[in-house]
């Protein structure tokens, strides 16, 4: 399978993790990920593998699922009130694709508005997928923030 | 900043965060920028970070090896103790003793803690913290043998309130079962518990202390011991609960090394800019009056497998960070407090819980129950002797 093919579907999934996170549907969101899955993001940009460096966070599904359900708690007071986000993604280009698992680049910026504070947070995603039941689910989603290593707000929303 | 940060004491740095010749770190003393350096000779320095020429700032990363500085404006070379070396085209005779890079006169540690302080009169660091070295020593040795050392990563947030609200945080046993009310509902449903570290009756054993020069404790000792565990057990990677820990970590006596992972149950505030809390150093930088920055970095253990420091660095990220499940929601009431106290009809706040009941063993020396607010009127009668207030 040329590299490519699949740019239509990938940007679909991706398109549809974007509305499921700005609408805060967070069950459907894990459901877009594989039960092995990582979800991280590196304090230092360049890092190329967060298990041994120290991340802002770096989050087995079983940690996805906790911070979910802190966020629906209501006693989570950094989004209490909640965070408005709205992102979008660009220049999304697959990486690698040998019709089982695919690894798909893109920038993104995230918008998000609380209080009357209104901030603007970008970097790059770098999503690793899988094809399971002839859909695609992602396997890791790493988030390269700029800025990541200087001091930042609070930012308990998800990326 | 001049009357506290500028007259005691102030943290600078870990050892470990300097551990070769020509090591450095970036940091700050109150506002004042310097670079904290390990020289030849082993002596650590602490040097400001302004050339002495026209003022630029000599080093902008983060940390580093370097056998000197260079100022890139007119290339003036400074040694790693801040001495002049060379001045470009000089053809008139320089003062190198004059135009050296400014230094803090003291700069001493205890195990690992490196201070600064720009008062050369300041009293011996040891004498300065007499009565929290035991606890010192008890955060040093929580993981036995194994020396620290700390991340070279750091989480590193900023807020929008007083920077004494962080020192005030560290020792604030009343907050924790309401600020973070979430973290106890991740762990009741991962659990099917109801972990709580205080529960108002079975609490005793916890408390909080004050000492001299506004260093203050809050030791829950073994109050703690089963929510940290809990708490351990949800970090991604954890070994299943009925994992035989000496095979999985492949060392003898593992249980002991992993359940220090946690840290000890004790909280230890230095005045002005240390928090010693769980198995982080956190460092507190105030930026103006109504604004803070706030460098988390987990101490991980030399020589220890890697998988031990692997939970140690999940550890962290569970509860710091900017993203953390326990961190944010301290900010958040932060500012919070820095929104109240707009109010300019109503004057003071209240901090007086347990004034009654806590145990008075001299005039800066007191202890009480956990979750009493005797800590944070020792920091505030620091804070007013050095403000120069009435005492």
């Amino acid at each position: 399978m040329s590299a490519g093919s699949s740019l239509p579907e990938v940007h679909e999934l991706l398109a549809r993790e974007a509305h499921l996170l700005d609408d805060r549907d967070y069950e459907g969101w894990l459901e877009l990920f594989t039960d092995d899955c990582l979800y991280w993001m590196p304090i230092d940009p360049l890092a190329e593998e967060g298990e041994m460096r120290l991340n802002v966070f770096y989050d087995d599904k079983a940690k996805m699922r906790d911070r979910v359900s802190r966020l629906d708690s209501g006693s989570a007071y950094t989004e209490e009130p909640i965070s408005l986000t709205a992102r979008s993604f660009s220049a999304l280009q697959i990486e690698q694709d040998d019709g089982e698992r695919l690894v798909a680049r893109s920038n993104f910026q995230l918008i998000a508005h609380r209080s009357g504070d209104q901030r603007l947070l970008g970097g790059r995603y770098r999503h690793r997928l899988v094809r399971e039941d002839g859909g695609l689910r992602i396997s890791e989603k790493h988030v390269v923030l700029l800025g990541s290593d200087a001091p930042q707000r609070p930012m308990t929303f998800l990326f | 900043m001049q009357r506290i940060f500028m007259r005691t004491w102030v943290y600078v740095g870990h050892d470990s965060e300097i551990a070769e010749t020509g090591d450095y770190k970036r940091t700050f003393v109150g506002t004042e920028p310097v670079i904290l350096t390990r020289g030849s000779d082993g002596a650590a320095s602490v040097v400001v970070n302004r050339c002495s020429h026209r003022g630029a700032a000599v080093c902008l990363m983060p940390r580093g090896n370097s056998s000197g500085f260079r100022c890139q404006f007119h290339g003036w070379t400074f040694g790693l103790d801040g001495e002049l070396l060379g001045v470009p085209y000089s053809e008139e005779a320089v003062d190198r003793d004059e135009l050296s890079l400014s230094s803090a006169p003291r700069v001493e540690s205890y195990r690992g803690f490196i201070f600064a302080s720009f008062n050369p009169d300041v009293p011996p660091l040891t004498e300065h913290l007499r009565d929290v070295l035991p606890y010192i020593d008890r955060f040093v040795e929580h993981a036995g043998e194994y020396a620290l050392r700390v991340s070279p990563d750091a989480n590193e947030v900023v807020y929008d309130a007083n920077w004494k609200m962080q020192l005030e945080n560290n020792v604030d046993g009343y907050h924790l079962s309401f600020t973070h009310q979430s973290l106890f509902g991740v762990l009741q449903q991962r659990t099917g518990k109801q972990p709580r570290y205080l529960t108002g009756s079975s609490d005793g054993e916890a408390r909080v202390e004050a000492f001299s020069n506004g260093h203050t404790v809050m030791d829950l000792r073994s109050v703690a011991t089963e929510v940290l565990r809990e708490r351990l057990g949800i970090v991604p990677g954890a070994p299943p609960p009925d994992a035989d820990l000496d095979e999985h970590f492949g060392i003898e006596g593992a249980e002991d090394l992993y359940l220090a992972s946690t840290g000890p149950p004790v909280n230890i505030s230095i005045f002005p800019n240390l928090n010693l809390g769980s198995i982080n150093i956190c460092e507190v930088h105030p930026l103006a009056v109504n604004r803070t920055r706030v460098v988390l970095r987990p101490l991980l253990l030399a020589d220890a497998p890697p998988d031990i420091n692997r939970i140690r660095l999940r550890y962290h990220e569970i509860g710091s960070g900017p993203a953390g499940f326990v961190q944010p929601d301290d900010i958040e009431m932060f500012e919070r407090v820095g929104l109240g106290l707009a109010s300019e009809d109503v004057e003071w706040v209240q901090m007086t819980r347990g004034r009654e009941r806590e145990t008075a063993v001299d005039e800066t020396h007191r202890f009480s129950h956990v979750s009493d607010e005797t800590p944070q009127r020792g920091q505030y009668r620091c804070w007013r002797e050095l403000m120069g207030g009435p005492a």
